[in-house]
């Protein structure tokens, strides 16, 4: 493809103008923190594979001071994500059962689930202390 | 857009988008329980080390066939979400990144891809 697609020159604090634009940029900022996570449980999982050694070691750096601030930080984000993910849901995706499913039984339905997954992943992950 | 576009081959784009999409969902329903157990509630003693010992979490992800599926649920979306995510969030910081940059982005996240099926296996 050899086009030079014009691109409209645009202040970079563009986003400070508006509330609106203020929230989208925090919101799309979790993306950064979700990635680094991502790599971060990539990483205890290769630590996994190379034996108990190796998987303490990447405990242990889940309980230095900086790795909990930014697994608070991370979960503050990511908890951002989820309300706003769920919020915009039905209106991104229609359901439909004979008639639309109004928008608010849609959300209902997906806090539900999200609770009923979080609680058993909690509940499984305890249930090693017995 | 010109004749010529319009009739090129498939494109990547809705499989891309298709990824972000499971990666937004697996993130808004697993990672909440995943950061608050191995990012805090281990970590601070609420919950004991024992929960995540090593003979216990090498015995379900790594030997047990629902434990890879979990692995692979909760890191491999999170991360073609988040690169989707980045890499468009690029633009909106006045970054207009080009196909080296796109080819490089999500290129390092198929590797970590076919890196975590390679270690569950």
């Amino acid at each position: 493809m050899s086009r030079r697609p014009y691109v409209r020159p645009m202040p970079a604090n563009w986003f400070m103008s508006k509330p609106a634009y203020r929230f989208y940029m925090v919101r799309e900022a979790s993306c950064v923190f979700n990635l680094v996570y991502g790599l971060n449980l990539f990483a205890g999982l290769w630590q996994l594979t190379n034996g108990a050694e190796a998987w303490a070691g990447w405990l242990a750096l889940q309980a230095h001071p900086l790795m909990i601030v930014f697994a608070l930080a991370t979960l503050a984000m990511t908890l951002l994500h989820t309300v706003t993910f769920v919020e915009m849901a039905p209106r991104v995706m229609p359901q439909q059962i004979r008639k639309m499913i109004p928008d608010n039984t849609v959300k209902a339905a997906m806090f539900g689930g999200i609770a009923v997954v979080t609680a058993a992943i909690i509940g499984f992950t305890a249930m090693g202390a017995m | 857009m010109s004749m010529t576009q319009a009739k090129s081959a498939r494109h990547i784009e809705p499989l891309l988008w298709s990824l972000f999409g499971a990666g937004g969902m697996a993130i808004a329903f697993l990672m909440p329980a995943v950061i608050l157990i191995v990012g805090l509630l281990v970590p601070m003693g609420i919950l004991p080390a024992e929960v995540l010992s090593y003979e216990r979490l090498s015995a379900f992800f790594l030997e047990s066939w629902f434990g890879r599926l979990c692995a692979f649920v909760i890191i491999v979306p999170a991360l073609w979400g988040s690169i989707h995510r980045v890499y468009h969030g690029m633009h909106d910081l006045q970054i207009h990144a080009g196909t080296g940059i796109k080819v490089f982005c999500y290129g390092s996240v198929l590797v970590l891809t076919i890196a975590t099926v390679a270690l569950v296996l």
